[in-house]
């Protein structure tokens, strides 16, 4: 059987072949998220810790558990120590360290000469595992093991701890409340000053220099002197530091690791006396967060192209068993059973799966790479490669996806096995209609998907809130989004024919022979293009959505960014004041600080620079309004109109007229402002009123209102906060824009900000800073920052799926629609030879071919387009919202690239190309009387 | 008006096979006369379908010459030779050859419209049927009629545009003796009334008789007169 099977196969190639296509792809994209977001999680953790250290200076992989002994047991010291041992078995992780430190409660000491200077000394004894090794001795020597003859123990101490303490080498400290058993008192003799011997080394939890009441014994000495007995004279402070090695932290464990540390948290925290504590479990916490809705929104995003490629087999598949029905026919007459029938498919489809299996994994790995390096829709940039590798996860999801292929070939063939030859046939000429349409599923699946779009839309703001919380979207909308497109698509495929149907009895009368025919086939044959029809308005439906949401994302974020920072860079300087220089200075001084201004020039003089203006910022303006009240907390911003307009970064989209006008208008009147227009709604100004503002230390100004505006460069009119109830709630931002010479002429030259339009990059600001100034408060690169928002696990991997999504489009589209198309030029064979045997001309025959293209795939391309474009323009401003940043201020503007279009459409174009010259060949190479199948004999 | 409306010069046709060339016809001519039934003759294999094709202009031979009523079809280009098909020539094949997606009706309407017929289309279409007796059936799709109904209608397609010549394969070969003979009679009764030229090829012995002339093949060579 299975010979038969691999040799029905091979006669089949062009057909298995396709079917390999689709499942590969499957099985590819299907093994590939895991072992993607495995890896960008991989990445994303390491970053995250990696962040940890650089801006906490602090190990991330850090362990610290400690326990007070109060009640004088030994071996409450040992059973710890053994919970400290088992700790990195415990997380799965190799310890770098693990740091004993003990250390007995301050005392106070006596020194056996008595110098005037020293005061009482109180000290702390302790020992800390290892220190030999990661110290270097500045003057004295190291302490020994063992007391010496007089008892007296070596101990060494932190620069720090020998100034602070006053002491000197060879001072002698007794200690008289720390006795033994013999009641003799503790005696150290200061032996040796130490510092850290490198000062990358982690060893150093805390640093040498906080040691500086400490005076470190050798840690057997420790051990031997407090330690031996069973009771614990003394109160002992045990920390350890366990300091895993963070970079062997994997993603996958996390979970895992959160529990252990929740564990020891439950089991030792909550009392004085002991508590653990760790460096990493935020960071995992916050990454739990972050991968759990990049999780969800890949997934999602995901989904068509799953339900597309599903189709793809499907359709392949069913093509290939009509053109096999006679075989199977004549398999049957021979006394084959259902069972064989089925079986011979089985092992078919079974056959696809392993090698598509086989060659799906590594070009899954392979598009991991190609997501990892996208960098916006269809570019890609040189990355680090992901750290990949085939997980379990992956092999699941692998396996799962092939079971639904074989599910999607072997089906159809039950349905084959079952009806007989005679059956199949007559079902093929019945031109009944399809049980989708019967069932109205195209309006129930439209109705719901509207409905989703209705109700969405009506809690927007809460779903943005929720967003900000860290919850991902709920996948309900990209359903609803991909109900929408299949609606639409089956709806067009009731309605596309009704259209075909009206051309073709307007015009009945002057259609050609040809045409004639080839209308007939459309309006006749439909139930065999539906799914062709379907299927060519999902792929281009999803293509064109994929190309608009990949591009509205990507240029939104950026217009986002540089609309909030304001302009290619916005930095301020760190000024020179009466504040900073005099900090003694009393109350009423400081009210009254005095700023040295930089020179300005020094940035005007920038030749990279194309445009720098000075803005002068205050988030805490107040206004006294009408009634008597003052509106707080107001943005105000002083602007040169001039060098203003020419440097701030503006979208023309964002207001009828262009914002020039606004600047041109204030212009006019030194006194004059703009306001923000939900202010003057708020609070009902109109314009040529006056408005009287001030800031905190200054006196009030007057301005009057020349324009209102909905938005002003820098300026975000609502933002959502964390509210008092730990919830984000919206929060409307109002601003007033004056002039700069009018707030400095009356509030004096405060710390303004400067803004900059680069002609090229911004490198040059980083020498500027080194060279020429006292560095910058505030320093925000628009590039920069672009940059590292396209690093984002979920703009990335959203980058990446829908670019992989595109390219797997345009791949089952062009091959679909070959497959089809020779299918069906194969299958009419007999039917090209009844008109050519009449009389039709090779010309005529082509001709009937176009008007086929035209009115079924030109139609379906057509409508898949506006559909895609429906699709975007209702349901990006919702998607968007999983993208969304705390501070998105602009309207969303749906953004669709020519070129996307152009490449979409010019890889169809030349696919039908292609498809048309291989038909016509098909057809030119067909012979009249082969088709005919009149030359049997 | 010569009453020889196709002459068959020494025609030869060979197909390539994987054992060397095979010689369908080895050098046949014959005289088909105007306005008769001509019966061609032979058992399966013979060479009597690849000659029914050349001289229908669907095949050209590889040596010798047709005329079709004084024309050559050999030199003729291939856009002539379907003009031809499609204003003079009316085929009906054993496989019965009727265009899926139209009715009955449509079918043989469309005969008419291929041929850019000035007469009346739904007129002569309905006409045509009604003389092979399938008045009452012809908005039918072809799969719904039986095979003998379906092959009426093939004559009826064939006929309706009034070719000059109709060349039917077997026309009888799967229907019953009966419906074969009605089929026949069809065929003699164009002969008689609208003074078409038939050629139709048979193995039925029973119908032999009813032919004007036969010429009978045997391994791609006429082996009668």
């Amino acid at each position: 059987m299975l010979r038969f099977v691999i040799r029905k196969m091979l006669s089949k190639k062009w057909m298995i072949l396709s079917l390999l296509i689709g499942n590969i792809l499957l099985i590819s994209i299907a093994a590939g998220n895991p072992m993607y977001t495995h890896a960008v999680f991989q990445r994303t953790i390491t970053k995250n810790l990696e962040n940890y250290l650089n801006t906490k200076n602090a190990y991330p992989g850090l362990i610290n558990f400690k326990i007070k002994s109060q009640t004088d047991e030994l071996a409450k010291v040992r059973e710890h120590m053994a919970v400290v041992d088992g700790m990195p078995e415990a997380f799965g992780v190799d310890a770098l360290h693990t740091i004993t430190h003990y250390s007995t409660i301050k005392s106070s000491a006596d020194l056996e000469v008595v110098r005037d200077d020293a005061d009482d000394q109180r000290l702390t004894i302790a020992c800390l595992s290892d220190l030999e090794q990661h110290i270097d001795l500045v003057a004295g020597r190291m302490f020994s093991a063992e007391p010496d003859e007089n008892g007296v123990y070596d101990a060494i101490l932190s620069e720090k701890a020998i100034i602070n303490q006053n002491l000197m080498l060879d001072d002698v400290l007794t200690f008289s409340r720390i006795v033994d058993e013999k009641e003799e008192p503790l005696k150290v003799r200061v032996a040796g000053v130490f510092t850290n011997s490198s000062d990358e080394d982690i060893y150093w939890v805390r640093t040498p220099s906080s040691y500086h009441d400490t005076l470190f014994i050798a840690q057997e000495a420790f051990e031997q002197r407090f330690l031996s007995t069973e009771e614990l004279p003394w109160l002992i402070n045990a920390n350890w530091y366990v300091l895993l090695d963070y970079t062997a932290m994997r993603g996958e464990n996390v979970p895992q690791m959160l529990a252990v540390a929740d564990g020891y948290r439950h089991r030792f925290n909550g009392n004085a006396v002991r508590a653990y504590n760790d460096n990493f479990s935020d960071v995992f916490t916050a990454y739990m967060t972050t991968t759990q809705k990049v999780q969800v929104t890949l997934w999602v995003l995901q989904v068509p192209i799953f339900m597309l490629l599903a189709a793809f087999i499907f359709m392949v598949s069913r093509q290939m068993l009509e053109i096999e029905q006679s075989e199977i026919a004549v398999i049957k007459s021979r006394g084959a059973g259902k069972m064989q029938i089925f079986g011979i498919y089985l092992i078919q489809s079974l056959l696809v799966s392993a090698i598509a299996f086989a060659a799906g994994i590594p070009l899954g790995m392979y598009l991991c790479q190609v997501l990892g390096s996208a960098n916006a829709f269809l570019e890609f940039v040189r990355r680090s490669a992901l750290p990949m590798e085939v997980t379990t996860e992956a092999l699941i999801y692998a396996g799962a996806a092939s079971l639904l292929s074989i599910c999607a070939m072997v089906l159809p063939a039950l349905r084959y096995s079952r009806t007989g030859i005679v059956n199949a046939k007559r079902q093929k000429h019945r031109k009944a209609t399809p049980l989708w349409q019967k069932l109205g599923l195209d309006l129930i699946a439209l109705l719901v998907a509207l409905y989703g779009l209705y109700s969405f839309n009506g809690q927007k703001e809460i779903l943005s809130a929720r967003v900000l919380e860290g919850a991902s979207l709920d996948p309900l909308l990209f359903l609803s989004s991909s109900l929408f497109m299949i609606g639409c698509g089956l709806l067009a495929v009731r309605v596309v024919p009704l259209l075909v149907w009206l051309v073709y009895r307007l015009f009945r009368r002057w259609w050609s022979p040809a045409m004639y025919a080839s209308f007939l086939h459309v309006l006749r044959t439909r139930s065999s293009q539906s799914f062709i029809m379907v299927f060519l308005i999902m792929t281009i439906a999803l293509g064109v959505f994929n190309a608009q949401a990949a591009r509205t994302i990507n240029q939104n974020a950026e217009d986002n960014l540089y609309y909030t920072i304001g302009a290619d860079v916005v930095l301020q300087e760190k000024w020179d004041s009466t504040e900073s220089t005099d900090t003694e200075g009393s109350a009423a001084s400081a009210s009254e600080v005095i700023y040295y201004e930089p020179d300005f020039g020094r940035f005007e003089g920038l030749e990279e620079a194309e445009a720098v203006t000075r803005v002068y910022v205050n988030q805490s303006a107040n206004v006294s309004v009408s009634g008597g009240g003052t509106i707080k907390n107001i943005q105000l911003m002083g602007i040169h109109t001039r060098e203003f307009g020419s440097v701030a970064w503006y979208k023309d989209s964002l207001s009828d007229v262009h914002w020039y006008h606004y600047l041109n208008a204030m212009a006019q009147n030194s006194r004059a402002v703009l306001v923000s227009r939900n202010f003057a709604d708020k609070h009902g100004y109109e314009l040529g009123d006056s408005i009287t503002y001030r800031t905190n230390n200054s006196d009030s100004m007057r301005g009057v209102i020349y324009g209102f505006v909905d938005y002003f460069p820098g300026w975000v009119p609502v933002t959502y906060a964390k509210g008092s109830n730990g919830l984000y709630e919206e929060k409307e931002n109002y601003l007033i824009v004056a002039h700069l010479s009018q707030l400095q002429s009356s509030m004096g030259v405060m710390p303004y900000q400067v803004w900059i339009r680069n002609r090229d990059s911004s490198s040059y600001l980083y020498d500027f800073a080194e060279n020429n100034s006292k560095g910058f408060s505030t320093f925000r690169d628009a590039k920069a920052e672009l940059i590292e928002k396209k690093n984002d696990p979920i703009l990335q991997g959203t980058n990446g799926i829908l670019t992989v999504g595109f390219i797997v489009v345009l791949l089952l589209c062009s091959v679909g629609f070959l497959i089809f198309w020779i299918l069906s030029i194969q299958s009419r064979s007999l039917l090209f030879g009844i008109f050519r045997a009449m009389g039709m001309t090779m010309r005529e025959v082509f001709t009937m071919l176009i008007n086929e293209q035209v009115f079924i795939s030109g139609l379906s391309i057509a409508v898949g387009a506006l559909v895609g474009h429906l699709t975007a323009r209702f349901y990006m401003p919702l998607i968007q919202l999983a993208y969304a940043a705390s501070d998105n201020a602009l309207q969303l503007e749906l953004i669709s690239h020519s070129t996307d279009t152009v490449r979409l459409f010019g890889v169809i174009g030349a696919v039908m190309l292609v498809c048309m010259l291989i038909l016509g060949m098909l057809i030119s190479r067909m012979k009249v009387t082969q088709a005919l199948k009149l030359g049997e004999d | 008006m010569n009453d020889i409306f196709l002459s068959v010069k020494d025609v030869k046709r060979s197909f390539p096979t994987a054992s060397g060339e095979f010689w369908a016809l080895k050098g046949v001519s014959a005289e088909i006369p105007r306005g008769k039934l001509t019966i061609l003759k032979g058992r399966s294999g013979s060479g009597k379908t690849t000659l029914l094709n050349i001289l229908g202009a669907l095949d050209k031979p590889t040596e010798g010459d047709v005329l079709f009523d004084g024309k050559s079809i050999v030199s003729m280009s291939e856009h002539k030779r379907a003009q031809l098909r499609r204003r003079e020539v009316g085929f009906v094949f054993q496989s019965v050859a009727l265009i899926p997606m139209m009715n009955a009706l449509e079918n043989v309407q469309y005969a008419l419209r291929m041929a850019r017929s000035r007469e009346k289309q739904l007129d002569r279409a309905m006409e045509c049927l009604k003389m092979v007796g399938l008045g009452a059936r012809v908005q039918h799709m072809p799969q719904e009629l039986s095979g003998g109904e379906q092959q009426r209608v093939a004559i009826a397609r064939a006929i309706a545009h009034r070719p000059k010549i109709i060349f039917a394969d077997e026309p009888t070969g799967e229907l019953d003796t009966v419906t074969g003979l009605q089929v026949v009679k069809i065929f003699k009764e164009l002969c008689e009334r609208e003074g078409v030229t038939i050629v139709m090829t048979t193995h039925d012995t029973g119908l032999m008789e009813i032919g004007d002339a036969v010429i009978e093949l045997e391994d791609g060579e006429r082996i009668n007169g």
